[in-house]
């Protein structure tokens, strides 16, 4: 199988055959460079992670369980570095061909593995999100992805960056195909559809205005799907004040993750990911108290909005992917705005899931929906009925 | 300095997608990605096979009028894709025509825009017919 997207990490590819007959027999699958496979050194998207870290002697969980179920790895993908990154631009091993839209960004942290289940060079892919690496890149490059309830998937054998927000998440190029993946790794088939439906008007107000007129027929066909539907605000304190919580606890957090490592090696990093670090390094004590109250808040708010058979729906990302290799000032502010629609994941761990269906100028944009916490089975309904629906 | 470098491998992968991306896009006769791919500017120029599109407008209103159905590529004899530098790309591929025995030619060049990216800013597309004209 060419590489021809840039999607898998440079060197020889792995390969290691799943158990005949599981479940997911006949499926490929990828996974991103955090993730252990036995006998492989684990990158993490920086070419000192390695030399720091020693080879691990078993799968991650994650890996283990997609092989026990029959899929086969096909490879692992390049990741941001040490998965601080929401476009997909990595310093030292480049930046994998969006495939939906090839000119543009493929998004990140997890950008090799929707890179190449957006090519087809392989069924699905394990990524990761903390602060949305599987939702951003299901959204630039067209795919479903999911970010499960937060402690719900073993992350034993990946690499983390802030506990309180890591998990480990998937991608698919269809629905179906989404769901065998899903039922396995959440241990549960597709639940019940919800019955109630809020549409986040502050998300979609947020969104470009072309984002949210390109998503309004997948909104109506959800509210075909789900019957009763309402508008609502997510987060009534203000999207930019949740991503600012949420920019206040992952750095202290990956800092805390990676100063050994760094203290010890002094790794080579590009900037961008240095400063990334040292903003978590040099967090006031006030700033990180008031950030762990407004965590309550927001987990409180979803509380209140997400009661079970209630599910919640905004823009995944407020535009559709930015141009490749755009200047550092003027790709901070996307940044911000990304995270302003990301936040919740990490804040609060309910589950969300991207759905893909639409586009603006040519490039894909997907539509999230968001479930109280341990939903996500009846997530994966949704994007079912949603597909059947299209 | 200008970067001539002819094809730097990871740019010849980002044109090369895009390429395909057309194609699959002229194939299901997706307006929107055909659009996206070209300069939306007066200047830009398509020959297509029975139309001479000048202008954005113009090509815009052929794709939009061009009835749906197979594409007129039957099988790729050679495609050559060349990038100088970063930022500029031709793509020219020879092509069977579908049912005909005659040779297809496509060509395009391509600009990539600080803030646009990747544009098509001129293309033509010809066959080679079997009556010689000299």
């Amino acid at each position: 199988m060419e590489d021809h997207v840039n999607a898998f990490v440079p060197g020889p590819r792995v390969h290691v055959s799943g158990k005949p007959g599981g479940p997911l027999a006949g499926l490929t699958f990828g996974a991103k460079d955090l993730f252990d496979v036995a006998g492989v050194p684990t990158g993490g998207g920086n070419h000192d992670w390695a030399k720091f870290n020693p080879v691990p002697e078993h799968h991650s969980w994650a890996v283990q369980t997609l092989l026990d179920a029959g899929a086969d790895l096909v490879g692992k993908t390049i990741t941001d570095e040490v998965s601080l990154g929401i476009l997909g631009e990595n310093a030292f091993d480049g930046t994998p061909i969006n495939t939906a839209a090839p000119e543009r960004v493929p998004g990140g942290s997890s950008s090799g593995s929707a890179a190449a289940v957006a090519a087809g060079l392989c069924d699905t892919a394990l990524g990761t999100d903390t602060g949305g690496s599987v939702r951003v890149p299901s959204s630039f490059c067209g795919l479903y992805g999911i970010r499960p309830t937060h402690g719900r998937v073993n992350v034993a054998g990946m690499m983390p960056q802030a506990p309180s927000s890591d998990t480990t998440g998937w991608f698919a190029r269809d629905a179906k195909t989404f769901a065998r993946v899903s039922t396995v790794m959440l241990g549960e088939e597709p639940g019940a559809l919800p019955t109630k439906l809020i549409i986040a008007t502050d998300a979609f107000g947020f969104a470009d205005p072309e984002v949210a007129a390109a998503l309004q027929p997948m909104v109506a066909r959800l509210q075909k799907i789900v019957g009763e539907s309402r508008e609502d605000l997510m987060a009534p304190q203000g999207l930019s004040v949740w991503s600012r919580a949420q920019r206040t606890l992952q750095p202290v957090e990956a800092w805390q993750t990676f100063q050994p490592w760094v203290e010890k090696t002094n790794p080579r990093m590009a900037f961008g990911v240095v400063a990334g670090l040292l903003n978590g390094a040099q967090m006031p004590v006030a700033e990180r108290n008031w950030a762990a109250l407004m965590r309550q808040e927001a987990r409180a708010r979803l509380r209140h909005l997400l009661p079970p058979g209630t599910i919640l729906c905004l823009p995944t990302t407020p535009f559709p992917a930015p141009l490749r290799g755009l200047p550092m000032p003027q790709l901070q502010p996307l940044r911000d705005r990304i995270n302003c629609l990301c936040a919740q994941g990490g804040l609060t761990g309910s589950p969300q899931v991207s759905l893909p269906g639409a586009t603006v100028d040519g490039a894909p944009v997907g539509l999230s929906i968001i479930g109280g916490r341990g939903t996500d089975a009846a997530l994966i309904a949704v994007a079912l009925a949603m597909e059947e629906a299209a | 300095m200008t970067d001539f470098t002819p094809n730097i491998p990871e740019v010849v992968a980002e044109v090369s997608a895009l390429f395909e991306r057309y194609e699959t896009a002229l194939a299901e006769k997706d307006v929107a990605v055909l659009d996206a791919t070209f300069w939306d500017s007066p200047h830009t120029i398509r020959y297509a096979l029975h139309e001479n599109g000048y202008g954005f407008e113009a090509i815009h209103a052929h794709r939009v009028a061009r009835p749906p159905g197979p594409s007129i590529k039957e099988k790729r004899i050679r495609l050559e894709i060349l990038t100088l530098g970063r930022d500029i790309a031709t793509v020219n591929l020879e092509f069977k025509v579908r049912g005909k025995d005659l040779i297809g030619r496509q060509s395009q060049s391509w600009v990539r825009f600080p803030d646009l990216g990747w544009k098509v800013i001129s293309a033509h597309v010809s066959t080679m017919d079997g009556a010689r004209l000299w």
